[in-house]
């Protein structure tokens, strides 16, 4: 399977186990990566909260760079960024005329969104297109006897209809089953739909580390 | 009928005793709501369960609880809805796509002290949030002899705001919050929007300066959208408070000493001259202001030297290197000038635009994401996005 796929901007900086990790695992799972190296930051909700046109026209270039590409859909690989982008797609593609507003930027650079894109989450992707089976099949060294509490951060489980999660897709429950299908033993507890306090660390540093 | 459990958290402080768990079965259709099965239980098995309500329409606002860990009104959520998830946000189905619980752990909301069993104390937190805001129109001089006359659009903006029936359901599972009581939370900012919104009120300034200034205001919402998913009416407090966010910082320029317009404006410019987040540039700008050199000022400097120990522990360990650092990354050079060519444009007009859904509606069925690898649309988006646009037309301004 050919994606589009967008590492982000953290996955590159001062987590680059991300995207390291990814490239050693795509070609295991038959996964091709065209990197979308020129795409830009999601804004992360931030730039939205400057401008929202701003964050959405950003956006719909990345949609757009990936569309330019043959991929059967884009990827990435970091929560805040499907959380952030998927608030921009909405309304992208809730309204034809903000879109053609929207569009009437980019077209100056060649670019254009067209309603509809798929961008998935690396874990939606693995639960979705691959298949815990699939990923049961593939695994050398079980996870066995580890014990693994899942954390998914806010932007990759809420809001529920903006992120697709329904009763066909229990995407706040794909890590749990992941780490399940990898041999792992889940550990549910009471922070796993929590939030970091990341956002506000520069605001209020004592709730932010709380 | 289906059968359902009800797994209700019982607790009376008077009593000494500490809470606990009862459980009835009743014999109900799916469709009937978490409210019915009560006031059944209630009625037939157990008159002393405590429990707040009054219209059975959703728009009393009484009757808010959690139910299977998420909060809501129990008179509008089915005991199919709520018995499909178990403990989480979503659906979470115990087992993988498939609800088989029909058990439903219904408790008081969060955030709140309990007065008794599924009753809290609505005037201890919620209300005193909503009173911090001067939840009232400060009229505009002189006034006029007759009515204000204020143009269409500025009331269909409010109008989100006002389809607030003061449930508290947001109030409940704000996890800032949780570990800040002092939070003016989703409410009450929801509230102070729906007047910072409206041409007629004459505090416009003063009301976002005092939210911004605050340290429990505007910038001490964390994003974690639990306030959009809580509210039965869909009022989104967290959109609301992004937009007085945008209103006191971008439009009215107000400085915080809470770092919040300053992160903002940093993050906005780093991505303009990069492409990408400069995560080492972001912390000392967003202490001490949007420039290379805010490094040197005080507030940053402190900051640095504070985080430091963890920035060299991850160049040491190799996970990044020195260069990037200081330098960080940057996407390629045409893409950056694509990148700047927006702003520009975007920032170069006069005034910002916003698209709201709550007034503009889903032009047809809203696409959840990835929906080209999907089934037909959930159903839970049909009735949404019909409730929201009836919302729109039937609330008339007040």
């Amino acid at each position: 399977m050919r994606v589009a796929y967008w590492p982000g901007c953290v996955s590159r900086g001062f987590t680059p186990e991300l995207h390291g990790a990814m490239e050693k695992v795509a070609p295991l799972l038959d996964i091709e990566l065209i990197e979308l190296d020129r795409a830009n930051c999601c804004g992360a909700g931030v730039i939205a909260e400057h401008n929202q046109e701003l964050a959405d026209t950003l956006n719909a270039r990345t949609f757009a760079l990936a569309q330019q590409t043959d991929g059967e859909l884009m990827m990435n690989i970091c929560s805040t960024c499907q959380g952030a982008q998927s608030e921009c797609q909405e309304r992208l593609d809730a309204n034809s005329e903000y879109r053609e507003h929207v569009n009437s930027t980019l077209s100056e650079q060649g670019l254009r969104y067209e309603k509809g894109i798929n961008n998935k989450n690396f874990l939606w992707l693995l639960v979705e297109n691959l298949g815990l089976d699939e990923l049961r099949s593939r695994v050398k060294r079980p996870l066995t006897d580890l014990r693994v509490g899942p954390f998914y951060g806010c932007y990759i489980v809420r809001p529920v209809t903006r992120l697709g999660i329904d009763e066909e897709h229990p995407r706040d429950r794909y890590l749990h089953m992941v780490i399940e299908a990898l041999g792992g033993t889940v550990v549910d507890y009471a922070g796993v739909y929590k939030c970091c306090g990341f956002p506000i660390i520069t605001m209020n540093k004592e709730a932010s580390l709380a | 009928m289906p059968e359902y459990t009800l797994r209700i958290r019982r607790f009376d402080p008077a009593s000494g005793e500490a809470a606990y768990w009862d459980e009835h079965t009743v014999e109900m259709g799916a469709k009937q709501s978490v409210l019915d099965a009560l006031l059944k239980v209630k009625d037939d098995t157990d008159g002393s369960i405590g429990i707040r309500c009054s219209c059975q329409q959703a728009i009393c606002g009484s009757c808010g609880v959690r139910m299977n860990g998420k909060p809501g009104l129990a008179c509008n959520t089915h005991l199919e809805e709520a018995a499909a998830r178990v403990h989480g946000v979503g659906w979470n189905p115990d087992t993988e796509g498939e609800a088989t619980s029909e058990v439903i752990t219904v408790e008081p909301m969060g955030n709140m002290p309990v007065i008794r069993d599924l009753i809290v104390d609505m005037d201890e937190v919620h209300w005193k949030k909503i009173q911090r805001v001067t939840p009232w129109l400060i009229n505009k001089e002189p006034v006029p002899e007759r009515e204000y006359i204020v143009p269409h659009d500025a009331m269909v903006d409010v109008t989100q705001t006002m389809a607030c029936i003061q449930c508290g359901a947001c109030v409940s599972d704000c996890l800032a919050m949780e570990v800040d009581p002092l939070f003016i939370g989703p409410a009450g900012l929801a509230k102070a929007y729906r007047f910072v919104g409206d041409p007629r009120d004459a505090d416009k300034f003063e009301r976002l300066n005092d939210l911004a200034q605050d340290p429990h205001g505007i910038y001490d919402c964390t994003h974690c959208f639990n306030c959009i998913d809580a509210c039965p009416k869909g009022v989104d407090p967290m959109s609301q408070i992004m937009r007085l966010r945008r209103i006191a910082g971008a439009d009215e320029h107000i400085e915080d000493p809470n770092n919040g317009h300053r992160h903002e404006q940093a993050f906005t410019t780093l991505v303009r001259d990069y492409g990408l987040l400069h995560e080492a540039e972001l912390l000392p700008r967003s202490y001490g202001g949007d420039s290379w050199f805010s490094k040197f000022h005080p507030a940053a400097g402190r900051e640095l030297l504070s985080s430091l120990p963890s920035i060299v522990a991850a160049v040491i360990r190799g996970k990044v290197s020195p260069k990037l650092a200081i330098f960080g990354h940057k996407i390629p050079k045409d893409g950056l000038a694509e990148v700047k060519q927006i702003y520009e444009k975007v920032e170069g007009r006069g005034e910002r635009l916003e698209l709201n859904l709550y007034v503009t509606g889903y032009e047809d069925e809203p696409e959840p994401v990835g929906a080209g690898a999907r089934e037909p649309a959930p159903e839970a988006s049909a009735p949404a996005t019909e409730e929201r646009a009836t919302a729109t037309e039937n609330e008339e301004p007040q």
